[in-house]
């Protein structure tokens, strides 16, 4: 599990299957199963146990694109999948009932890996529900002391992402 | 109706020469003034020195001497190190900004025109009604005070800003949004770098503002609010900032909308860990006239923390880290990879 990646985390239907989708050079190998839960009338299928995409650098060097499962219950893939782990893009829904909790939660459970990388943070869907704006997610950030990137994307962007990947990497190059 | 105005230069190519023949035509529809060129150095009402070349730098401080009312523009590669009262258009030669110095030299033309004719004070126009007092600031050209200034010092307020055509823009300051009839971003833009002389400001409260903007949708204020500042800073710290301040980012500007400049984002991500402008060049190779440019832009969208040397706690600049050349070199090749 010691490869070189970045990881994609956020709640279940956030976008991050469909943002690995959008740079890895491969459709990512993804471990869906159908929805049995309350999440079956948002998305059909849900990821279980993480999405895996791929990047191959002119050195032959393999970057990985991990997606965790999104639901809290596989809390105990997160741990194993950020070993080796270069940065963290968290994506959040805004359509779901309370995006700003949301993204606490992920804050929380990834705060060691957080502490020893740096994270980014994409809010999704933005244009269906407008609120939270990003100056709500900016100021519950700096409620919480914090001061980390957070942009409105749209996952299937190809530009979008790699936005995203290019901030974490500015941030991981000064740190 | 707009003004002509005549500008000359001095020293300058003849290709770009020709480049800004060209450009002057672009302000043909401006609606405050619009430029011509004339060959007639002594008539022009601005005038453009190559001042990267020997003739040109010592025109330039022979003009700047004899303090005539010529407005002098520096053509350059290096914002900084020029007398105030000079603006400065960066080289190479772009219609974006060439089109932001006119702006500048036709306010301030316009504006001692103005002083001339009126007998009160240049703040005449400002409106006694409500709270919201001016503050200088440093605008790179004189101490001039801009609406920009007053929108920074008011952060928390509604204000009802009337400039001289009668058109009323209400900046709701702590939401970072305005609502406007029928100006476009670009219009905000230019109120909010034009001399606060020229405006009438008035506080307004939250029922007013309901009943003002009924039939109006709110806009984001962030970037006009961003290209003003960058747009009038010209490399001098506005007022409250430092030369040998402590700076800090409280939160992350949203540079996905304000422009996706790669030097906005390294400085935002230095930034975030703090420390002095003169670090922040040597990190970043660039110029000072830059960085001070980056932190006035933060400092209008109120995302700056300050420590003055004045402070109880000593400023401190984190000691640059050695960079780990192994993984740099693996960023690179990501980007590269990623066409990044």
């Amino acid at each position: 599990m010691k490869q070189i990646k970045f990881i994609f985390t956020g709640p279940p239907g956030a976008g991050k299957t469909t943002a690995i989708a959008a740079i890895s050079e491969f459709p990512p190998v993804s471990t869906d199963v159908f929805s049995t839960d309350g999440l079956a009338a948002v998305k059909e299928k849900t990821t279980v146990a993480m999405d895996f995409g791929q990047i191959t650098l002119d050195n032959g060097q393999k970057i990985g694109l991990y997606g965790t499962p999104g639901q809290q219950r596989f809390k105990f893939m997160w741990d194993i999948l950020v070993q080796g782990g270069l940065g963290l893009i968290v994506l959040v829904d805004n359509r779901r009932a309370d995006p700003l909790k949301d993204l606490g939660i992920y804050l929380d459970n990834f705060a060691e890996f957080i502490k020893s990388t740096d994270v980014v943070i994409g809010v999704t869907c933005s244009d269906l529900k407008e609120t939270p704006s990003i100056d709500d997610y900016q100021n519950y950030l700096q409620a919480r002391n914090q001061v980390f990137p957070v942009f409105a994307i749209d996952a299937r962007n190809k530009a979008d992402v790699l936005f995203l990947l290019d901030t974490l990497l500015t941030c991981l190059e000064i740190s | 109706m707009a003004q002509k105005l005549q500008l000359s230069a001095s020293q300058l190519s003849r290709s770009n020469l020709l480049t800004l023949e060209i450009f002057l035509d672009l302000t043909k529809k401006d609606e405050t003034a619009t430029w011509e060129y004339t060959d007639n150095v002594k008539a022009a009402a601005a005038l453009i020195i190559d001042a990267d070349t020997d003739l040109g730098r010592r025109e330039l401080a022979q003009l700047v001497l004899q303090g005539g009312r010529q407005v002098l523009i520096a053509f350059s590669g290096d914002r900084t190190g020029f007398p105030g009262g000079v603006l400065v258009l960066p080289r190479p030669l772009r219609s974006a900004e060439l089109l932001s110095v006119l702006r500048q030299a036709s306010e301030k033309i316009l504006n001692a025109f103005q002083e001339k004719e009126e007998t009160g004070s240049p703040q005449g126009a400002l409106s006694s009604e409500g709270s919201a007092k001016p503050s200088s600031v440093a605008d790179g050209s004189e101490s001039s005070r801009r609406v920009i200034a007053i929108l920074c010092a008011n952060q928390s307020k509604i204000l009802k800003v009337t400039d001289r055509l009668s058109r009323v823009v209400i900046f709701e300051m702590e939401r970072r949004r305005y609502y406007t009839a029928g100006l476009s971003q670009m219009d905000v833009e230019d109120l909010i770098a034009s001399p606060a002389g020229s405006s009438r400001f008035e506080e307004i409260g939250s029922s007013q503002l309901l009943s003002e903007t009924q039939n109006l949708k709110p806009q984001d204020l962030e970037p006009p609010l961003w290209t003003a500042a960058l747009a009038v800073s010209n490399g001098k710290l506005f007022e409250g900032l430092s030369s040998t301040g402590f700076y800090r980012l409280n939160r992350w500007p949203d540079l996905k909308k304000l422009g996706q400049d790669p030097l906005h984002l390294k400085l935002t991500a230095l930034l975030r860990r703090g420390g002095a402008i003169d670090y922040f060049v040597d990190f970043t190779k660039g110029s000072a006239g830059d960085v001070i440019d980056f932190l006035n832009a933060c400092r209008a969208l109120n995302c700056l923390e300050i420590q003055t040397q004045q402070a109880a706690t000593p400023v401190q600049t984190p000691e640059p880290q050695k960079p780990n050349t192994g993984k740099l070199s693996l960023f690179s090749r990501i980007r590269s990879r990623l066409g990044i």
